[in-house]
């Protein structure tokens, strides 16, 4: 997603750092997604010929390093 | 290499290639999962909410057209209907979750996590308008343009309840001595 130089307000640096860090790092229990994925389009990678690894791989820059690497 | 396409393109091949659509799930079910979770405060409905999210998206995936809307807020937007729906169900203010939500279940990713919760009780006490807005900016990453487009607002619109809202959040927290905001 986004990562436009409005993605900080900087009225609130550290309001926003305290934020980001609270609503940072939950990912999908690994279970629950492989379920849900096998529910969806079939085994993991079966489709597409890939390792769980690589699927994870997949991803999206996630939550933990958008908002790591997101400017103040 | 399908892992490497664009959400355009994987979308435009989803409708026929359910292996398309496994990488979008791979790309996005961790962010449509937090939102859910922190909208819920809840494990078992946050999954709930997640599977139903993607078959939605599954089964409407021909009706996305992306113009404007990035496939991810398109995502967030079912996210956000079902939520909705999951709390009109069960009378319950949509704020109310998350002033009960503790830390999720295995290693906690923060390094100081009762700051990290303090701050997740402050923000469960903003109307719900506004804690959908912070979930969206911080959980998300959506930038102001795509959190407009997604809730059809003006860019300046979304630029002033942030701005409203983080004031708002560093007077609560400038109450709490223990925290550094």
């Amino acid at each position: 997603m986004g990562h436009e130089a409005d993605q900080s307000p900087a009225r609130n640096p550290g309001t926003d750092q305290l934020i980001r860090e609270a609503l940072c790092g939950l990912d999908a229990p690994a279970d629950f997604r492989d379920d849900l994925r096998r529910r969806l389009v079939g085994g993991p990678g079966e489709a597409l010929g890939l390792d769980a690894g690589s699927l994870r791989d997949m991803q999206a820059p996630g939550l933990r390093s958008q908002q790591r690497d997101a400017p103040h | 290499m399908t892992a490497a396409l664009s959400d355009g393109e994987l979308v435009r091949r989803a409708t026929a290639d359910r292996a398309a659509f496994g990488v979008l799930y791979e790309r996005y079910v961790d962010q449509v999962y937090s939102y859910l979770y922190y909208r819920t405060a809840s494990v078992a409905d946050a999954e709930d909410l997640t599977a139903r999210t993607f078959f939605q998206a599954l089964n409407h995936i021909g009706d996305y057209e992306e113009r404007g809307l990035p496939f991810a807020a398109w995502l967030m937007t079912i996210a956000h209907n079902l939520v909705a729906n999951y709390h009109r169900d069960r009378s319950r203010r949509v704020i109310a979750p998350l002033e009960s939500a503790g830390e999720p279940a295995g290693p906690s990713p923060f390094a100081a996590a009762e700051d990290a919760q303090a701050v997740r009780d402050l923000i469960a006490e903003l109307p719900p308008e506004r804690q959908h807005l912070i979930l969206l900016k911080y959980a998300q990453g959506m930038s102001n343009a795509e959190i407009a487009d997604m809730t059809n607002r003006s860019v300046g619109a979304v630029k002033s309840l942030l701005r409203r809202t983080l004031a708002a959040l560093k007077r609560d927290l400038e109450r709490r001595p223990e925290l550094r905001g």
